[in-house]
This record gives C-alpha cells, sequence and structure tokens, in this order.
C-alpha cells in the first residue's frame, strides 16, 4: 500500500514541476510585466541555475558514492 | 545501420535545426526561449521519466489473496513427489 503512495506522489510531484517549469519557460516571456502571473514565478535566471545547481549535485553524489564504493572495496595488505 | 547511427543521426538534425533557428531575427523573447530549449528538454526528460517510474510503481500487478502462495505449496508438493526437492526441506515463513 505504501509502495503505491509512493508512485502516486512521485507520479505527480514530477507532473507538477514540469507544468510549472514550462509556464515559467515558455509563457512567462510573453507575458509583460507587472502581471499577476509573474508573482507566481522567480526571476527567469533561476530556471537556468536550480536545474543547472540541482545536476551539478547529482554529478557529486554519484562520484561521491563511487569513491565511497571503491574505498570500501580495499582489500587489507596481507603481511 | 546501427541504431546509434540513426539516434546520433536525429541528434545532429535536432542540433542544426536549432543553431539554425537562432540566426534568424526573431523578436527578444522567442530568442529567450529558443535559447534556452537544450536545458528545458533537458529537464522535462528528467521530469518525464520520474513520472513514467512513478506510474509505474502505482500501476504495479499485484496477486489478490493467497493465490500465489498457494501456488508455491502446490508446486513445492509436486516437485517433492518427482523427488527433485528434498523431502525434508521446510518453507521458512516470512
Amino acid at each position: 500500500m505504501e509502495d503505491k503512495l509512493l508512485g502516486f506522489l512521485l507520479l505527480s510531484a514530477s507532473s507538477t514541476a514540469f507544468v510549472y517549469y514550462t509556464l515559467w519557460v515558455i509563457v512567462t516571456p510573453f507575458v509583460e510585466e507587472e502581471h499577476y502571473l509573474q508573482t507566481w514565478f522567480p526571476d527567469r535566471y533561476y530556471a537556468i541555475a536550480i536545474p543547472a545547481y540541482l545536476g551539478l549535485l547529482l554529478c557529486v553524489f554519484v562520484a561521491g558514492f563511487i569513491g565511497h564504493v571503491m574505498l570500501k572495496a580495499r582489500k587489507p595488505k596481507s603481511c | 545501420m546501427l541504431r546509434i547511427v540513426r539516434l546520433l543521426g536525429y541528434f545532429c538534425t535536432v542540433t542544426l535545426v536549432w543553431l539554425a533557428s537562432l540566426q534568424l531575427n526573431l523578436s527578444d523573447s522567442l530568442r529567450a526561449i529558443l535559447q534556452i530549449l537544450p536545458l528545458y528538454a533537458l529537464v522535462s526528460f528528467g521530469l518525464y521519466s520520474l513520472g513514467v517510474i512513478g506510474l509505474s510503481i502505482l500501476t504495479f500487478p499485484t496477486c489478490e489473496g493467497d493465490s500465489l502462495k498457494k501456488d508455491i505449496l502446490d508446486a513445492e508438493t509436486d516437485l517433492r513427489k518427482l523427488g527433485v526437492m528434498p523431502l525434508d526441506s521446510v518453507r521458512k515463513q516470512k
């Protein structure tokens, strides 16, 4: 039962993120400033900065995980 | 033709179309969208993959009731009769 909840949360979170990001990137340039809709979205600088930063975090975690596994797999020097 | 060659062909075509469209004289907002399109495509692909994973978890097929357990026990008795499984092996109850 918890698995289905997890799947549903993942699906709805990614759908929401996709709609929000699409609106942010594609719709806001056509909406003139001072419109009410602009208050929902931060500056478009962050539309690039946040995915880039998250991608960098992902690479850091992958590299760190690989390093951790390699450290763990060292065999002790046999005398 | 190898699949990778075909994939690279599609990728290069799309890249060329994108680069060519950047040479046109377009309005500021259209240019802004065009410039961010590759990153947008990458983010959308990542979110789409997550969504497909979530959907698969949500609609994972499961057996109702104890039909699966019954099938396992029936198979075990059959195998014991045939002599494939030792008679004294007991299934550990999870």
